[in-house]
């Protein structure tokens, strides 16, 4: 082959393996870090992020562990950025999408599921109610309605549709916040949710303990718990104590894998399609060349294929399943046990929460998730 | 063989340019500024804006000017700044609007107000005055002049699109309405009220670079 050939050749080999690469190894390090529960680790990990592709991905990854350091400041300025990012990322490139027509989707730049992307203002409205910011929650609540009504086929999801209704009533919204929780009732109808109040009226049926019926008055603590898993064991349920005294048990709201699952069968076809055309036209930029010259025919098919890979990128950090707690409570909360328990109810682990407990007239709010 | 390096060569440049412009964050855009009045700004969106800020505080603080709770002779009420409900799905900071309706009412000298968001500091300087500042210099406690009315409001935002549909640009029109009012304390009744509104609307590529 002739040396000019190469030349000219390499820099484009070059180029190519440079982007395919893009600086996942902190990403991946990260998320390691942070499962171990190494979360001082995995931050810094992920102090600079880059300014490319999977910039929005950074972000989700890094706000969650920053949220999960109750560092809510830093994690809000994330998602924030995260959030207009992705705004943005509705014009869409023509420079990018030829570009993954020739080496692959993850030159596109990531925009998540639109559960993903749901998300991202659920755990925005999570941090504005453990700081006891009621109306900057309601704010997002409100983001997550616009998500929601756009979901053009993809999956809808209870524990957005709940989170929103309490973040509108704690702002007085009744209506709107009734709404939101004949939605959560629609999408997971076993759960006993009484619509106007956001009270579970009913056991669940899939616990050990049957709730019991929070107050009309009296106060009441809501508490978002997040179930990680320990072994690859994903908790059935929490129960929530309080000096030793048992308060009531989660309801399961979102299962992350059955989200995924939907989302990438949506997804799917769009998929097929376009890596059919990718394929095509690789063969056909490597078939051109073998008929010039058959080396670097090829070197050339070997150089476009060997990047062809599925675009795999996703909010890793986000729990397994998420669930809420609402039960009567004492007036003056200061701290509460969490137990984790297996579908036969077994105990599987177990934590204290004393913090964020914030309070709104007789509401306790409080966040927690069962991780290593 | 030359005829195929030009075709290779192309295809390189070609590709080098997508790729850069796909976001490797190799090149970047030298950096320019210049000042812009505020009045001349355009706004570059839909969303809420600093020249809607100055509208709405401007607008509101003048109606409030010559309405006649502050134009009557001789009465110049105080007033305490409750704040206005941000119900958009955009965080807005609200206080600014109250921040410009306060400030263009203390200097027309039509109306005083209290410092309600500064009680705690004032009340703790207070403290510090009592058990540290001598009896002629130290700050009177007890004198504080209470208000008899109450500045309040809410923002509300509506926004409509253009559906999904094969298109290049995406249509959107965005409503915002600030309610503003002043309550009596004394009575509960709403001395005064007003309503101000936009809609701005914007048309964004679908695709582009």
């Amino acid at each position: 082959m002739a040396r000019n050939t190469y030349r000219t050749v390499l820099p484009v080999v070059a180029a190519l393996v440079y982007c395919v690469g893009c600086a996942t190894v902190p990403l991946n390090d990260a998320r390691s870090n942070f499962n171990s529960g190494a979360l001082d680790v995995a931050e810094r990990d992920l102090a600079s992020l880059p300014h490319n592709a999977d910039r929005v991905l950074y972000l989700m990854e890094r706000g969650m562990i920053r949220h999960l350091r109750h560092d809510y400041t830093n994690s809000t300025r994330d998602w924030l950025e995260a959030v207009q990012i992705e705004k943005d990322l509705e014009t869409h490139s023509v420079s990018k999408a030829g570009a993954s027509m020739i080496v692959n989707d993850s030159l596109l730049s990531f925009r998540g599921y639109p559960y993903e992307r749901t998300y991202l203002h659920v755990y925005l409205a999570k941090n504005y109610l453990a700081r006891g910011l009621w109306e900057d929650a309601a704010v997002e609540a409100r983001g997550i309605i616009r998500r929601l009504q756009r979901l053009d086929g993809f999956p809808d999801d209870a524990l957005s549709h709940y989170i929103t209704g309490f973040c509108l009533e704690l702002c007085g919204d009744d209506s709107n916040a009734t709404m939101q929780y004949r939605e959560t009732a629609k999408l997971a109808p076993n759960l006993g949710l009484d619509e106007k109040t956001g009270r579970f009226t009913a056991s669940t049926g899939s616990g050990t303990n049957a709730s019991p019926p929070s107050p009309q008055n009296g106060a009441e603590l809501v508490c978002f718990i997040d179930f990680d898993g320990h072994g690859g064991m994903v908790p059935e349920l929490a129960e929530i104590y309080v000096d030793g005294k048992l308060l009531g048990t989660t309801r399961t709201l979102s299962n992350l894998a059955s989200l995924e699952s939907a989302s990438r069968q949506r997804m799917e076809a769009r998929r097929a399609a376009k890596t059919l055309t990718r394929i095509a036209l690789k063969e056909s930029v490597s078939l051109y060349a073998s008929s010039k010259n058959n080396d670097l025919g090829g070197l050339v098919w070997l150089l476009l294929f060997s990047m062809e890979k599925e675009d795999t990128r996703r909010w890793e950090t986000l729990p397994s399943k998420m669930a809420v707690a609402r039960v009567a409570c004492p007036e003056t909360l200061t701290e509460f046990e969490v137990v984790f328990k297996s579908y036969s109810g077994a105990p599987v682990s177990r934590m204290t929460v004393k913090a964020p407990i914030v309070k709104k007239d007789r509401i306790f709010v409080s966040l927690c998730r069962d991780h290593p | 063989m030359s005829h195929f390096v030009t075709i290779v060569r192309v295809f390189t440049l070609v590709l080098t340019v997508l790729i850069a412009g796909s976001g490797c964050s190799a090149f970047r855009a030298s950096v320019k500024t210049e000042d812009v009045g505020t009045a001349s700004a355009k706004p570059m969106d839909t969303g809420y804006d600093f020249g809607d800020l100055r509208w709405l505080g401007d607008s509101i603080g003048t109606d409030l000017m010559s309405s006649s709770l502050l134009s009557q002779s001789g009465r110049k009420p105080i007033i305490v700044v409750m704040g206005i409900e941000n119900r958009t799905d955009e965080h807005i900071d609200t206080k600014a609007i109250t921040d410009t309706i306060r400030t263009k009412l203390i200097n027309s000298g039509k109306a005083d107000f209290v410092n309600e968001s500064r009680r705690d500091s004032l009340l703790k300087e207070q403290g510090f005055q009592l058990s540290n500042c001598t009896p002629e210099t130290r700050a009177m406690i007890g004198r504080q002049l209470g208000a008899r009315y109450m500045l309040s409001g809410s923002l509300i935002k509506i926004t409509k699109d253009t559906p999904r549909q094969v298109r290049v640009s995406k249509q959107e029109q965005v409503y915002f309405q600030l309610t503003a009012e002043v309550t009596d304390l004394e009575t509960s009744l709403i001395a005064w009220t007003t309503q101000k509104e936009r809609v701005r609307g914007a048309s964004k590529p679908l695709i582009g670079w």
